[in-house]
C-alpha cells in the first residue's frame, strides 16, 4: 500500500515535467508578448526593455524554464504578470473556493440524478422511457454548455419581461453561503455545469447496468430465489458501480479546473474564468499554475478512484 | 407408487424472434418422481435447457415465452404462479446449478455470503450468524478444504472446480426436493468432473432431493441417473431406464448417439460413426418426425406425420418412432 503510494507520487512529478514543459513551450512560442499586453498604449521601447529584463523574458526559452521549475520546486508559484506583484498563489485562493463550490455540487447533481436515470433506463430499456431518458441524455451531451447558458439566460430575461419574473442571470453570490438570494444566483450555473456530466453518468451507467444484467451470476441470483429489488441494487449495482468510479476519478481531477464555460458565461470568478483571462493576457505565471494545479488534482483524482476500486471490488488489489 | 414431484405436460416454450418463432420446446411431457435422477440428453438446441428453465420459470420474457402447458410440482401448477410465490419456490423447492461456474457466482461478494444468503432468503427464523455457520457446514459437505476459512473469500480465489462445488453448496443450502443441473461439468476438466458428479450423486442422495441432469455427455449419464430423456429438436423422442437406454435403444437418434461415442474398448484406428446432417432449422421445422432427414430408416410415413411418444413394449421404456427398435 505504502509503496504504491510512493510509485504514485513518483509518477506525479514526472506528469508535473511533462505539464510544465509542454504549457511552457506553448506559451513561449504562441504569438503575442506579456509585455505588450501589460503597456498597452503606453508603449515606450525603452521601458519594454527595462520590463521584460526584470521579468527574466529576455533570457533564452531553456533558461525561462529552469528558473521556472525551480521556484516551483521551491513551492514559489510567481507573481502575475498583469495585476501587479500580485502573487499568483494568491490569485488561486481568490478563485479556487467558488470553482470548488460549483465543482462539487455539479457533481453532486450528476450523481444523483445521472446514476439513477441510467438505471432506470437500463431496467426499462427498449421501452418509451428508455427512449425518452437516453434522447435527453445525447441531447444535453451534444449541446455545448455555452449554449445551454446562453439558452438558460435568453429564457430567465424572456421570463422577467413577459412575467416579471425576478432571478439571477449572472454571478455566483457568496462562496460557500447560502441564503436564499445566494441560492438563487448558484441554482442556474450548478444545473448548466452539470448536465453534460449528468448526461454522461446516465449513458455510462445504462451501459454498464445492461451489460451486468446479462451476466449469469444474475441468472444465479434469480434462481436463489432473491426478490427482483434485492437482484438489481445489490447483486447488479456493485458490478455496476466498477465504471463509474473511473469516471469519477476523473470527475473529482476537474474540480478544480472551475467550469471554463460556465464560469465565463456567468461571469463567475473561479479557476475557470481566471485561466481563460490569464490566456487573453499572455499570463504566463498564471497559466502555468493553473496548469499545474489542474495536473496535480486529475493525477490525484485517478488515484482515489483506483483505491476505491479495492473497495468496490475484491479482484482488484492495490500492490 | 408415490405422487409425482414433478409433472410436466404439454409444456410449450417458444421464443418470439425477427427470424420467427422458435419453437425451442415443443410439445414436452414427462414425470419426475421424488428422490429419482432423471437425465435428459440432446445436442444444443435440442430444447433441454430451455425446460429446465421453464421449470425455474427464468425464460427471459421477451423474447421467450411459455406458449402452453403446464408444469405441475408437488401438484400444483408453477406457471399459475405469481412472482412472489415464485421467488419462495426458487432455491428453496427447486434450485439450479449452472454450466459455467467461474461466471455464476458473484465476484464481489464471499462464497459464504452468498450461500448465507440463500439460507436467510428462505429460512426466516435464521439469524446472520446461523445463516453463515449453515454457509461454512455447506462449504464442508461439499468438501471444501478449511470451509471456516474459505467462506471468506470471494469466488476468484477459487478454481473452477471449487466454484461449482459452491454453487452446489448454495443449491442444496435449503434442502431442495429438486435440483436441476444444467451441464455442471461440461465447463470442467475431465478429472475434476467426476469428483464434482461423485459430489452430486452422494448429496443428493443423502438429501433425498431428485436430480434433473441436463447433459450432452451419455457418459454423465451412465454414470449418475435411474432414467433418461433424449430430446432432439424441441420433442423428447426417447424416454426410458438408463439401462435400456444404453442396451436396447429404441429411437434412430439415440442409436445415433451411442454409435457416435468413443469406447474404451474400441479397436484402435476405428472411426467413429457420426450422425450425418444438420439439426432441422427451428424456426422452420418441417412436417412429419424431425429427425426425418436425417435418419437413416426413414419411410414416406415419417415426412408426413409427427410420431407421438408411445411404448414399445419393453416395460417403461418408450419412443416417438413409427419403426422402432
Amino acid at each position: 500500500m505504502a509503496q504504491f503510494l510512493i510509485k504514485r507520487l513518483i509518477g506525479l512529478v514526472f506528469v508535473l515535467v511533462g505539464v510544465t514543459f509542454i504549457t511552457f513551450i506553448i506559451g513561449y512560442a504562441a504569438p503575442g508578448d506579456p509585455i505588450q499586453e501589460m503597456l498597452g498604449n503606453h508603449f515606450n521601447l525603452a521601458q519594454y526593455m527595462r520590463l521584460k529584463h526584470s521579468y527574466g523574458l529576455d533570457l533564452p526559452w531553456y533558461q525561462q524554464y529552469f528558473n521556472y521549475v525551480f521556484r516551483l520546486l521551491r513551492g514559489d508559484l510567481g507573481y502575475s504578470f498583469q495585476t501587479v506583484n500580485r502573487p499568483v498563489f494568491a490569485i488561486l485562493q481568490d478563485g479556487l473556493p467558488t470553482s470548488l463550490e460549483l465543482g462539487l455540487w455539479g457533481l453532486l447533481v450528476q450523481l444523483i440524478i445521472g446514476v439513477p436515470l441510467g438505471i432506470l433506463a437500463a431496467l426499462k430499456s427498449g421501452t418509451w422511457i428508455d427512449t425518452l431518458s437516453m434522447g435527453l441524455a445525447i441531447f444535453l451531451f451534444a449541446v455545448p454548455s455555452f449554449i445551454l447558458a446562453s439558452l438558460f439566460q435568453v429564457a430567465i430575461v424572456y421570463l422577467h419581461l413577459s412575467f416579471g419574473v425576478d432571478w439571477p442571470v449572472s454571478g455566483w453570490g457568496n462562496t460557500w453561503q447560502y441564503s436564499p438570494t445566494d441560492i438563487q444566483t448558484k441554482i442556474g450555473p450548478i444545473i448548466i455545469y452539470a448536465a453534460i456530466g449528468l448526461a454522461y453518468f446516465a449513458r455510462l451507467t445504462r451501459t454498464s447496468t445492461l451489460e451486468i444484467l446479462r451476466q449469469d451470476y444474475i441468472r444465479t441470483a434469480r434462481a436463489k430465489g432473491l426478490k427482483e429489488r434485492i437482484v438489481i441494487y445489490r447483486h447488479a449495482m456493485r458490478n455496476a458501480l466498477i465504471p463509474i468510479i473511473t469516471v469519477l476519478g476523473v470527475s473529482l481531477g476537474f474540480l478544480v479546473s472551475g467550469a471554463f464555460f460556465t464560469e465565463n458565461v456567468f461571469n463567475i470568478s473561479g479557476i475557470g474564468y481566471i485561466t481563460i483571462q490569464s490566456i487573453y493576457t499572455r499570463d504566463y505565471p498564471v497559466i502555468q499554475a493553473t496548469a499545474v494545479l489542474l495536473a496535480t488534482a486529475v493525477v490525484l483524482g485517478n488515484l482515489a478512484s483506483d483505491l476505491l476500486y479495492t473497495v468496490v471490488d475484491p479482484r482488484i488489489k492495490v500492490s | 407408487m408415490a405422487a409425482n414431484l414433478l409433472e410436466v405436460n404439454n409444456l410449450k416454450t417458444y421464443f418470439y424472434t425477427r427470424g420467427g418463432v422458435v419453437k425451442a420446446v415443443d410439445d414436452v411431457s414427462f414425470i419426475m418422481k421424488p428422490g429419482q435422477t432423471l437425465g435428459v440428453v440432446g445436442e444444443s438446441g435440442s430444447g433441454k435447457s430451455v425446460t429446465a428453465l421453464s421449470v425455474m420459470r427464468l425464460i427471459a420474457t421477451p423474447p421467450g415465452k411459455i406458449a402452453g402447458g403446464e408444469i405441475l410440482f408437488n401438484g400444483e401448477n408453477i406457471l399459475d404462479k405469481s412472482r412472489d410465490e415464485l421467488t419462495e419456490l426458487r432455491g428453496s423447492k427447486i434450485s439450479m446449478i449452472f454450466q459455467d461456474p467461474m461466471t455464476s457466482l458473484n465476484p464481489v461478494f464471499t462464497v459464504g455470503y452468498q450461500i448465507a444468503e440463500t439460507v436467510k432468503r428462505h429460512r426466516k427464523d435464521v439469524s446472520n450468524e446461523q445463516a453463515w455457520r449453515r454457509a461454512v457446514e455447506m462449504l464442508d459437505l461439499v468438501r471444501i478444504p478449511d470451509a471456516k476459512r474459505r467462506a471468506k473469500n470471494y469466488p476468484h480465489e477459487f478454481s473452477g472446480g471449487m466454484r461449482q462445488r459452491v454453487m452446489i453448496a448454495i443449491a442444496l443450502a435449503c434442502n431442495p426436493q429438486l435440483l436441476i443441473a444444467d451441464e455442471p461439468t461440461t465447463a470442467l476438466d475431465v478429472t475434476i468432473q467426476a469428483q464434482v458428479l461423485e459430489l452430486m450423486k452422494g448429496l443428493s442422495q443423502e438429501f433425498g432431493t431428485a436430480v434433473m441432469m441436463i447433459t450432452h455427455d451419455l457418459g454423465v449419464v451412465a454414470g449418475t441417473c435411474q432414467y433418461v430423456n433424449v430430446m432432439y429438436a424441441g420433442h423428447i423422442v426417447e424416454s426410458a431406464p438408463v439401462k435400456q437406454i444404453f442396451q436396447t435403444p429404441a429411437h434412430p437418434y439415440t442409436v445415433g448417439l451411442l454409435q457416435s461415442i468413443p469406447r474404451v474398448d474400441d479397436a484402435r484406428g476405428a472411426r467413429l460413426t457420426p450422425i450425418a446432417g444438420q439439426p432441422p432449422d427451428m424456426v422452420n421445422i418441417p412436417q412429419g418426425c424431425p429427425y426425418a432427414a436425417r435418419c437413416p430408416k426413414v419411410q414416406a410415413r415419417c415426412r408426413q406425420e409427427r410420431p407421438e411418444l408411445q411404448l414399445v413394449g419393453r416395460g417403461d421404456q418408450s419412443a416417438a418412432c413409427f419403426y422402432p427398435n
